[in-house]
């Protein structure tokens, strides 16, 4: 049976992709580009990383370049980044479908 | 090591299975008030150090393996701990597929936060083919005792396939059987809690779940100390179970001789290769083995003509298969068994047994006329096959005649 692909990302997910999409980063670097991004709103925690990294190293999201003992370095691959953006555009339906409703902002407002 | 050393460190039995994440983390959260830290974890013991009280948090999550790529080492573990270490997290010991990580700062942010992706880690990191081995075992431990436990009961398959053989692939199976439960439940129940309703982390009672959980794995190690013991013992005790030529057949010549086939005079030599010519110069075939429930038992196949009660003479085959048990409710619970055994067959129906002054006896025909007898600690049971119609089917006159030969 073949490996089910990852149907949508997760918040975390895509700020990792994110994180790769500045250049490659050991996993540290992640978790760190992650909180500083969200100014603290998302973090993760080390084995929610872990799984991530494992996960996309299977989907060949990202690409093992570095391993320095413990530390492994990872880059995005084009099927990172065509995921990366796929999720970008995704998110901007979705706000558009937002502004589009004017009525539900008005009510937010 | 010092003693001084020695004394830094206390030992305590694991109250639950490493599975059981909630319960793990509060026992050990617990103990940590108590001014244990735990150390390592090996075969079910937990190993602590003495020190002052404090509040820490313990976490588990699955380890993955380090492995070897095509063309390189994929350190797993090792990046995992270094992210934690690096989040604040000290790695503390693997127990199974399971990382014991622990912190004191109540800052540090938790292994896992997101419960559905701790739940995809889990799915991915777990030995299932662990289960299939498990669940394989005890499907051949089943298929070896079918039949014998169908057909038969348990002190009859007990004395069939030999006490201590038996005894150890009994306790083995039994044993198997728990730890297959256990291999099952335990992945099962926490795949379903992280994919449900994620790990709480909440103070959870665990001193009724350590005892229910520690009585298991006594009762465990016992079972598979008696299985393998009474190997050990029988091996020690040199007993070979199928040499007929030792075995010491005064008592079994004593009874063959107040048996009906002690007046064949005609006796036909048996078919059976490994007949073994008896010492009162007629021809049987006699199985003798040694067993712990049974220690003497006997099987007589003989052809030839005998005398009955009513004194008539008949040409008769008769099978006897003769115990003597340790104890008294032992024979009788091996005819029982055997009873309850061939009333299953279709071709079983009953026959009237007269009074005969034995504690148990009952006649049947299951296509040959059956008599089973038990007085005091033997029993017997007769299987009769005559060509003489007028006692084809009667199994009355046999059962005087073969009660008589226990008395």
């Amino acid at each position: 049976m073949p490996k089910k692909a990852l149907e949508s990302l997760t918040e975390s997910m895509f700020y990792v992709l994110m994180a790769f999409r500045g250049g490659a980063k050991c996993g540290i670097d992640v978790a760190e580009f992650v909180e500083q991004k969200t100014g603290g709103l998302c973090r993760l925690g080390p084995a929610t990383l872990y799984t991530i990294l494992a996960k996309f190293e299977s989907e060949k999201y990202i690409k093992e370049i570095k391993v320095d003992g413990r530390k492994r370095t990872y880059e995005i691959t084009d099927k990172g980044l065509e995921a990366y953006y796929g999720e970008v555009a995704r998110l901007r339906r979705c706000l558009a479908d937002a502004d589009s409703e004017r009525g539900a902002c008005d009510e937010m407002e | 090591m010092k003693w001084n050393e020695i004394m830094k460190y206390t030992f305590r039995l694991v109250p639950c299975s490493i599975y059981d994440y909630e319960i793990m983390e509060s026992w050990l959260e617990d103990l940590a008030l108590q001014g244990l830290v735990l150390e390592n974890i090996s075969h079910g013991i937990a190993k602590f150090r003495k020190q002052k009280m404090q509040n820490i948090r313990y976490r588990l999550t699955v380890i993955p393996a380090e492995r070897m790529d095509v063309y390189e080492w994929i350190p797993g573990k090792s990046e995992l701990i270094n992210l934690c270490e690096a989040a604040g997290w000290k790695y503390i010991c693997q127990r199974g597929q399971f990382g014991i990580f622990v912190t004191t700062d109540e800052t540090v942010e938790e292994l896992h936060t997101e419960p559905g992706l701790q739940h995809m880690d889990y799915k991915g990191y777990v030995n299932w083919w662990s289960l299939l081995g498990y669940t394989f075992m005890f499907l051949s431990f089943c298929y070896l005792f079918w039949s014998s436990f169908i057909r038969y009961g348990f002190f009859v398959t007990w004395a069939q396939q030999g006490s201590h053989i038996f005894l150890t692939l009994l306790a083995m199976m039994a044993g198997n059987f728990l730890m297959l439960i256990r291999q099952w439940m335990c992945p099962v129940v926490l795949y379903r809690k992280l994919k449900q309703e994620g790990i709480s982390h909440e103070k959870k009672p665990w001193r009724i779940h350590a005892l229910g959980y520690r009585i298991v794995m006594v009762a465990l190690i016992l079972l598979y100390t008696v299985g393998f013991g009474s190997v050990l013992c029988s091996i020690a005790a040199g007993h070979d179970y199928y040499d007929y030529e030792e075995w010491p057949q005064a008592a079994l010549m004593e009874y063959q001789e107040s048996l009906p086939l002690a007046t064949m005079d005609d006796a036909m030599r048996s078919m059976f290769s490994d007949a073994v010519p008896l010492e009162n110069g007629r021809d049987a075939r006699v199985v003798t083995e040694k067993r712990f429930i049974a220690p003497v038992m006997c099987i007589m196949d003989a052809e030839g003509s005998y005398q009955i009660s009513d004194g008539t003479r008949v040409q008769c085959n008769t099978i006897i298969e003769y115990y003597e048990t340790r104890s008294p409710w032992i024979a009788q619970q091996m005819a029982k068994e055997q009873y309850k055994c061939d009333q299953r067959l279709k071709w079983y129906h009953s026959e009237e047994t007269p009074e005969l002054g034995v504690e148990y006896a009952v006649a049947y025909n299951a296509f040959w006329p059956t008599i089973l007898l038990v007085e005091d600690n033997k029993y017997v049971k007769i299987q009769l096959s005559t060509t003489a119609d007028a006692y084809y089917k009667q199994v009355k006159p046999w059962c005087y005649v073969y009660a008589e030969s226990l008395k």
